[in-house]
């Protein structure tokens, strides 16, 4: 009892609140900021954690952090950019609400508390489950990640709009593209053309912005030429969002956040599949999905939940094992251990109050970060009545910095170009993208643990059967990949019952 | 002590506009100094690179230093854009074990020859580590069981031809046996659950990942593949007192690009060696695990130099 | 003005070919299962193959539907259209140019010059706002994060 109080009051001294504040301010800046990874904000600002001292410079990290996740679901929402790869799912239902049905607000507002939700939730796992968690956690092995790989591959059948086989087209080439340059199981370079710059493999960032934001701006200039732009009537009455909609999500919330949890607590793995995963479930489970990909509030609570909730579950591993879950978790595993915080099993042990600390940081990050953006849910909406001749340049340039920022690079550039005109092409032929996105960010996972559960099984393919994790997951992906051939039939059954 | 640092900080502005004409400003005069690390933000090199920079940028005063990451090409294009930059001292970057060994693999043509060192912060040391309850307590019980056991054993590396695949590979020459290579691509981290979790029966990596398993009690390091026992683990025997020289370590050495005036190398390898004498330093690194070293200038060119010779007879007798 | 049957029949054998110098590929790597696990080319020779195999599939629900494709129009040439494809002209020459004149002045003239051609006629408003923007930009990016972005040829480093 007393290592909490300890911890409450250490947590919000008034240096360490500013620190918070300042911190969940910056990562939803760079969370909205497309080419702005969280990793890049996490490393910039690591320094300064020293200068401050103490927990301040943990906790500021804490709110860049989880501000950065949700950030990125504003200018996916308001632009159809996600402004980090955790938010690309979450422009499938909140573009449209925002500007074809000309609800920015109720979007907005949905996915402030969706995230809020998601990230709280987890908070409540970390706390009361993570042991547990991370025991499961540990059972991950090859064949396990491969066919976590292989279940959110096969989520590309029901998450394509229009036409199923060309949205499979996509994914595979998502895949192949994955495979470009140095290949870390056989130490072989693939598919490089020779060039230096594959030899290092294709950068998923500058793929993403360009299919997202740059394809957007010219299917805009098409569609609205001639059109004059109408400025849509923001009456935001309320912040919040409203009781039938809270109603209507409550169950998706509460399904994303524990998927997102659990993939967060599997090292390796991040928001992006997190959220990916949670918006197919929550379209699997939906009395109506005809609404999915046209607005549908559940898609994006999905979404922003299931990448919110990852925060919490990849402390999981950090605090008990002393493994991070990710890229953002091993930075501020960096920081702990340099102020002295010795995250694994030990912890719970010799540093209550370390604990205690981390818990109320990431639990008030959460919160923070649910205030402030519905606090600037009135602002942000204006952006939809931004005259489109200024709008649509602007994005570009935005897009241009951020993919340049991203590695420095300007080849990535280049393929974000490339990626922004074909992207138009294949919006022309009703190929749909998320296919595209799904093969790129789960390519390697998938094919690194398949070799690899091989080389562990001396080439023995039994060993995806033999591990029954494994094998129940490659069995929900095979029902999850044909879904659209019998879910009609089965909605036919259940209705004439 | 401030006050001299002003004085003589002012000294040097007044010296430096008398000679403006000439273009002769004292090093670095208050501009910006960029330092490519070519690596991805977040990770070990990238920590600590900016650790050092940091502390660096204290001591020195008059600076201010810029990183950027250029992870592109396996980093090989940011090792390139040091090479190629202006030798005046204000480019600087980080450069990786990897230096010394992909030349050898055919991938770049780029070698320590093209830089001039500052500072060596880091050289973490392959160990040896295996699960707590493993049958094996010291490096001969895990040869002895791997010559009987030979093929099965798994062991965990970072990628196939990267450094810890090296290593376990120049184990497997040294002591004739043969091991299962198993590549975790995404780092030590991922070996780190791997070992934690029993998939893999152990791994020659830098030990930092793992030492809050060691610590807690799950994980045990037989050796080290160092010249001196680590700080971290003073009791862990090195590889070379077990009667077997071997010394592989991953570095990362803070470098200017070669032909940087003598001068401009004085000022930051002066620099490099006072933060490197300071505690700030050492509890910086100690605390994430990572075991720091002081190996400042001239030291350094040689123990790239040392490294390079040894990778290239290896993976040239590892292609026959 | 095309329509989707074509436009299918255009996916399909992009995909086959694609599919197909994929897998050629991949067999040169080595595709053979060990003891040591699959080859290199093992998992993307799979993929060159699935490729051709819904390509395929593509191509007989294509010519199955043949009616329904044939009437469902797609857009390639209209007003609309043009314009786009100047947009992305327009984009392309921006980047070009960025790798010369540095990132900010390429903008600051892609910016004028497309907010101009998207219709916008108020001059002093087109100045400002690409003015306001990159000074934000400049702030944020070069002063605050110390993001470098790209610069001119004539400026060197």
């Amino acid at each position: 009892m007393d290592a909490i109080l300890t911890a409450l009051v250490q947590t919000f001294s008034a240096g360490n609140v500013m620190l918070l504040v300042l911190g969940t301010a910056v990562g939803i800046l760079i969370g909205a900021m497309p080419g702005l990874s969280v990793n890049m904000g996490l490393a910039l600002l690591f320094p300064i954690t020293f200068s401050v001292g103490g927990l301040g410079g943990i906790i500021m990290l804490l709110g860049i952090y989880c501000g950065a996740i949700y950030g990125g679901s504003i200018t996916a929402i308001l632009l159809k950019t996600p402004g980090t790869p955790a938010s690309a799912a979450t422009t499938l239902d909140g573009y449209p609400m925002a500007i074809k049905n000309g609800q920015p607000g109720r979007a907005l507002s949905i996915s402030t508390s969706a995230s809020t939700f998601g990230g709280v939730f987890s908070v409540g796992c970390l706390i009361l489950f993570a042991p547990l968690l991370a025991k499961v956690a540990l059972q991950f092995s090859k064949p396990e990640y491969f066919a976590l790989a292989v279940f959110g591959i096969s989520m590309v059948t029901s998450v394509s709009s229009g036409s199923v086989l060309k949205g499979i087209i996509g994914c595979i080439v998502g895949l192949w593209i994955a495979t470009i340059g140095l290949d870390a199981m056989s130490g072989m370079e693939r598919f490089t053309l020779g060039t230096l710059y594959l030899s290092g493999g294709v950068s998923f960032m500058p793929i993403l912005i360009g299919l997202f934001a740059l394809t957007q701006v010219f299917i805009n200039c098409e569609e609205n030429t001639g059109v004059k732009q109408v400025k849509s009537d923001i009456k935001i009455d309320s912040v919040l969002p409203s009781c039938a909609d809270v109603k209507l999500t409550l169950p998706t919330l509460v399904r994303s956040s524990a998927i997102g949890t659990f993939i967060g607590c599997v090292p390796g793995t991040g928001g992006d599949i997190g959220s990916w995963i949670s918006y197919n479930q929550a379209k699997v489970w939906a009395k109506d999905a005809s609404q999915f990909g046209k607005g549908d509030p559940r898609g994006i609570a999905a979404s922003e939940s299931g990448n919110n909730s990852v925060v919490g579950g990849a402390f999981i591993p950090v605090l008990t094992l002393g493994i991070p879950g990710d890229g953002a978790t091993a930075i501020i595993l960096g920081a702990l251990m340099v102020h002295g915080i010795q995250p694994g099993p030990l912890l719970f042990v010799n540093d209550p109050v370390g604990i205690y600390t981390i818990f109320l940081g990431l639990l008030a990050a959460n919160l923070l970060m649910g205030a402030m953006g519905f606090s600037m849910i009135r602002v942000f909406a204006r952006v939809v009545n931004i005259p489109r001749q200024i709008l649509l340049p602007m994005i570009v340039v935005l897009a241009v910095m951020g993919t340049y920022s991203y590695n420095n690079s300007m080849p990535d550039v280049v393929i974000m170009l490339c990626a922004g005109v074909i992207g138009f092409f294949m919006h022309k032929c009703g190929m749909s993208v998320p296919g595209v996105i799904i093969g790129i960010i789960l390519g390697k996972l998938a094919e690194e643990n398949f070799t690899g559960s091989l080389m562990m099984s001396d080439g023995s393919a039994m060993v995806f059967l033999e591990h029954p994790l494994c094998a129940v997951l490659l069995v929900l992906s095979l029902i999850s990949l044909f879904s659209p051939m019998y879910r009609p039939m089965l909605r036919k059954i259940f209705e004439n019952r | 002590m401030r006050t001299f640092k002003t004085l003589m900080a002012a000294a040097v502005v007044a010296a430096g506009m008398c000679v403006a004409t000439s273009a002769f400003a004292a090093y670095p005069d208050g501009k910006d100094v960029t330092v490519i690390i070519p690596k991805n933000p977040g990770g070990g090199t990238d920590t600590t690179a900016r650790g050092v920079i940091q502390m660096m940028q204290k001591d020195m005063g008059n600076v201010h230093f810029v990183c950027v990451n250029k992870p592109d090409g396996n980093g090989i294009v940011g090792m390139q854009d040091v090479a190629n930059a202006k030798p005046d001292g204000y480019t600087l970057g980080m450069v990786t074990v990897e230096l010394d060994i992909f030349p050898h693999q055919g991938k770049t043509k780029l070698s320590y020859k093209d830089f001039d060192s500052v500072i060596a912060p880091i050289a973490a040391p392959a160990a040896l580590i295996v699960p707590a309850k493993a049958p094996y307590n010291s490096l001969d019980d895990f040869i002895a069981y791997l010559k009987k056991n030979p093929g099965k054993v798994m062991m965990g590396n970072s990628g196939m031809g990267a450094i810890w695949h090296i290593a376990t590979m120049a184990m497997e020459k040294e002591f004739g046996v043969k091991v299962k290579h198993i590549p975790y691509p995404k780092g030590t981290a991922d070996i780190a659950a791997a070992m934690a979790g029993g998939h893999i029966d152990g791994t020659l990596a830098d030990p930092s990942s793992f030492k809050t398993q060691i610590e807690a009690g799950n994980l045990k390091i037989l050796a080290v593949m160092a010249d001196k026992r680590t700080k971290m683990f003073p009791n862990v025997p090195t590889f070379k007192e077990l009667g077997h020289n071997m010394a592989i370590r991953a570095w990362a050495t803070l470098v200017a690009p070669k032909g940087t005036p003598a001068d401009v190398m004085k000022t930051l390898r002066d620099s490099a060696a006072r933060v490197a004498a300071t505690p700030e330093f050492t509890s910086y690194f100690l605390k994430q695990g990572i075991d720091p070293t002081d190996i400042v200038g001239e030291d350094a060119n040689k123990m790239m130099a040392n490294d390079d010779a040894m990778y290239a007879e290896f993976l040239a007798a590892l292609k026959k | 003005m095309a329509n989707m049957r074509n436009c299918n029949l255009c996916v399909s054998a992009l995909s086959a070919l694609v599919g197909a110098s994929i897998a050629v590929t991949s067999y040169g790597y080595g595709i053979g299962v060990t003891d040591f696990g699959p080859g290199a080319g093992f998992w993307p020779f799979i993929l060159g193959v699935a490729l051709i195999i819904v390509a395929a599939a593509i191509l007989f629900d294509t010519v199955a539907n043949n009616q329904s494709y044939s009437g469902q129009e797609v857009v390639l040439r209209s007003p609309g259209c043009t314009k786009a494809y100047i947009l992305m002209l327009i984009v392309i020459a921006y980047v070009a140019l960025m790798a010369v004149l540095g990132f900010y002045i390429a903008s600051f003239l892609f910016l004028a010059l497309c907010m101009r051609y998207l219709g916008l006629e108020r001059k002093l408003l087109i100045l400002a706002v690409s003015l306001i923007f990159l000074g934000i930009v400049w702030i944020l990016f070069s002063k605050v994060l110390h993001i470098s972005l790209p610069r001119p040829v004539f400026m060197g480093n």
